[in-house]
């Protein structure tokens, strides 16, 4: 089979699954699904340090030789906070490329599409490699590509919910108007769902909580990542049609009886 | 003097200082710390030239997981 390469942005990328990096039960058990997983792209959030925060050292789980580091700006509740959060980020030595998030309410964690566009176009602008959080909705789609960022991601649903992708059909719709790559975000919670993402012709995928929070997540990273391969060598391949009648897999005629 | 560090008052028993010496007082790692000071970033390794006077707003930043 021919080289199967993601472009973002100029950067090639062999594996489609993107994993986040919350709620690992430890440094080890993430450096390790991140090997199991094949990632290139890890998501990795900024917060207020503190002496009893549990996060020590979890960079040291990310080998920036082989993954991509993509900051996101969670926590902010408008464009403002979002710019802020992406400069604080790269001039922290985070690089480039920002995962842009902004969710004012805390119960759904709803990205705010009119905030996500006006902090996209700065970010453009500032020459960020922009990778908004979206709803899946294909008008703001096309005005974020418009404005240049570098991909879409649109939810499946709501943020470490592993309820799957309930917004199919608005995912089709923007897959089939993008011209850029289309990476689905928040609320895969199991490899089925992120093979069907594949299936429909998402670019790559975004996983965290169903890998973090599964009993063994260095395994359930192995899983996501064949599920991953699985959907999008069937996407390559092309599925068949459904029907709503049956259709015989051999010949209707010469029957033995 | 008093400064303000992640939103909280701190004092520090000197009329200048920087960033390794506050985290010092505080007791925290540099690994993997970021720090904005009156609204410019600092990297670790710029530390010791991230100057922290009376009134300083101090945001000591840390890389987390997250999705």
């Amino acid at each position: 089979m021919q080289k199967d390469i993601l472009n973002i942005a100029g950067h090639e990328f062999q594996s489609r699954l993107f994993l986040g990096t919350g709620k690992f039960p430890s440094v080890q058990s993430l450096r390790d699904s991140i090997q199991a997983s094949g990632t290139q792209m890890v998501t990795v959030a900024l917060r207020r340090d503190d002496v009893s925060s549990q996060d020590e050292g979890i960079i040291s789980a990310i080998d920036r030789k082989k993954q991509i580091l993509l900051p996101n700006t969670s926590g902010a509740r408008t464009a403002e906070e979002a710019v802020r959060l992406a400069r604080i980020s790269k001039a922290g030595g985070c690089g480039n490329w920002i995962k842009l998030e902004v969710t004012p309410e805390p119960r759904y964690l709803l990205p705010d599409p009119v905030e996500t566009l006006k902090a996209a176009k700065i970010l453009v602008e500032e020459g960020f490699i922009v990778l908004p959080y979206i709803n899946a909705d294909p008008i703001l789609a096309k005005h974020l590509e418009e404005v240049g960022c570098s991909v879409v991601m649109p939810l499946g649903s709501p943020i470490g919910s592993n309820r799957g992708i309930e917004a199919i059909n608005c995912i089709k719709i923007i897959i089939e108007q993008s011209n850029i790559p289309v990476v689905v975000d928040a609320g895969l919670g199991a490899p089925s769902d992120a093979s069907l993402a594949m299936e429909i012709g998402a670019d790559a995928v975004l996983v965290n909580t169903a890998i973090a929070s599964s009993k063994n997540p260095v395994m359930m990273a192995c899983a996501f990542n064949d599920a991953v391969r699985a959907g999008r060598t069937a996407y390559l391949a092309g599925l068949g049609d459904k029907s709503f009648y049956a259709n015989a897999s051999s010949p209707k005629n010469n029957y033995v009886l | 003097m008093k400064i303000l560090v992640n939103g909280k008052e701190h004092n520090l028993n000197c009329d200048t200082a920087c960033c390794n010496d506050l985290l010092k007082n505080i007791g925290l790692s540099k690994n993997g710390t970021i720090a904005e000071i009156d609204g410019k970033v600092f990297t670790v390794t710029q530390f010791n030239e991230a100057v922290i006077k009376d009134g300083s707003k101090v945001e000591l930043i840390k890389i987390m997981g997250g999705g």
